[in-house]
């Protein structure tokens, strides 16, 4: 049987949070707001300039003793992508970028990097980051992407 | 509704320079200063040890030690801020760690994107959670089972089986020995 020990205490940030004074959640999410502001054009850098580093990894295969790190390096520029964009909207981008992450977690543990479904990935997260995109296309484009991890789920042959 | 975390000392952990920034001035915009800013569990790890922190807030995918790793040391570390409120950001697990996030210890797996409103609500939603922790095998934590307060709006609540208050006694450290 396992022993359960139980730690009954009261976080400080509990006593903290109904103190005297303080700020209403709309004013908090206005101020919040206005804090970053300015952090959209740089979120858009930093995707854009993550586009191209991805573009370079996928220009060529790695060697195969490279491979697991290489499939990290593009895991983690997708989270990047990810992380950047998504408190600014970019919901579909954001999506595309979850399913590489999945993509190249399912290429690590196969042990076999395979380029173009990487590629396909890193077409749709250009496309669906551009303005003015059509939901139904965005939609489209992202039932295309599942397809293609599902598709690398499958066993060989 | 009104709050006030003015006085509270906020950790964020983040290995992208831009997430960590940007969550630090959300954050700010909720009246609570971030005093510490890690960009790697190891950098956290060492202030944890020797400065108090009322919240935590923590990237769950980081190259090397990640969030999981971080979590599951703190709860286990003996120090005064083990079992201070943890909320985990995570946009993408692998398969490999589900059980690493499940167990790690967390108060909250917020998941991205990490909209302002969304990261004020699970603030919000620790600061109030009034689970006790525990230590049971290899999981020390919130008692996963949401019994007083309830999940977040939108989140599904765990069976709640109520614990045999009779069978507990109260340690002078506030811990309670079944």
């Amino acid at each position: 049987m396992t022993a359960v020990t139980w730690i009954m205490r009261r976080s400080k940030l509990s006593r903290l949070v109904n103190q005297p004074g303080g700020v209403t959640v709309a004013a908090a999410l206005a101020e919040a707001a206005e804090q970053t502001r300015e952090f959209r054009v740089e979120a858009e850098r930093i995707v854009l300039a993550a586009f191209d580093e991805l573009d370079g990894l996928l220009a060529a295969p790695p060697a195969p003793a490279d491979a697991e790190a290489w499939l990290d390096k593009v895991y983690f520029l997708a989270t990047r992508m990810s992380d950047t964009a998504g408190p600014f909207g970019f919901a579909d981008m954001c999506a595309a970028a979850l399913s590489l992450c999945e993509l190249a977690d399912r290429q690590k543990r196969a042990g076999r990097p395979h380029l173009p479904p990487l590629r396909v990935h890193a077409a749709a997260l250009r496309l669906l980051f551009s303005a003015d995109q059509p939901a139904e296309a965005s939609r489209a484009v992202l039932a295309g992407l599942a397809q293609v991890v599902d598709k690398a789920a499958r066993p060989a042959g | 509704m009104v709050f006030n975390l003015s006085k509270a000392v906020a950790m964020v952990v983040d290995d992208e320079p831009f997430s960590q920034r940007l969550t630090s001035q959300t954050l700010l915009g909720f009246g609570v200063k971030t005093r510490y800013a890690c960009g790697s569990a190891d950098e956290a790890m060492a202030m944890l040890k020797s400065h108090p922190v009322d919240l935590l807030i923590v990237d769950a995918e980081m190259p090397g030690k990640d969030g999981y790793d971080l979590v599951h040391w703190l709860r286990r570390s003996g120090h005064d801020n083990a079992w201070i409120p943890v909320l985990m950001i995570s946009g993408h697990t692998p398969e490999s760690k589900v059980a690493k996030a499940r167990d790690c210890g967390a108060n909250f797996i917020v998941a991205r994107p990490l909209t302002a409103a969304l990261l004020l609500d699970r603030i919000l939603w620790v600061a109030r959670d009034i689970r006790p922790m525990l230590e049971a095998g290899a999981y020390a934590g919130p008692d996963r089972r949401f019994r007083e307060l309830g999940p977040p709006e939108g989140v599904a609540e765990r069976r709640a089986d109520p614990m045999s208050q009779g069978q507990v006694n109260l340690s002078d450290e506030g811990r309670l020995q079944a």
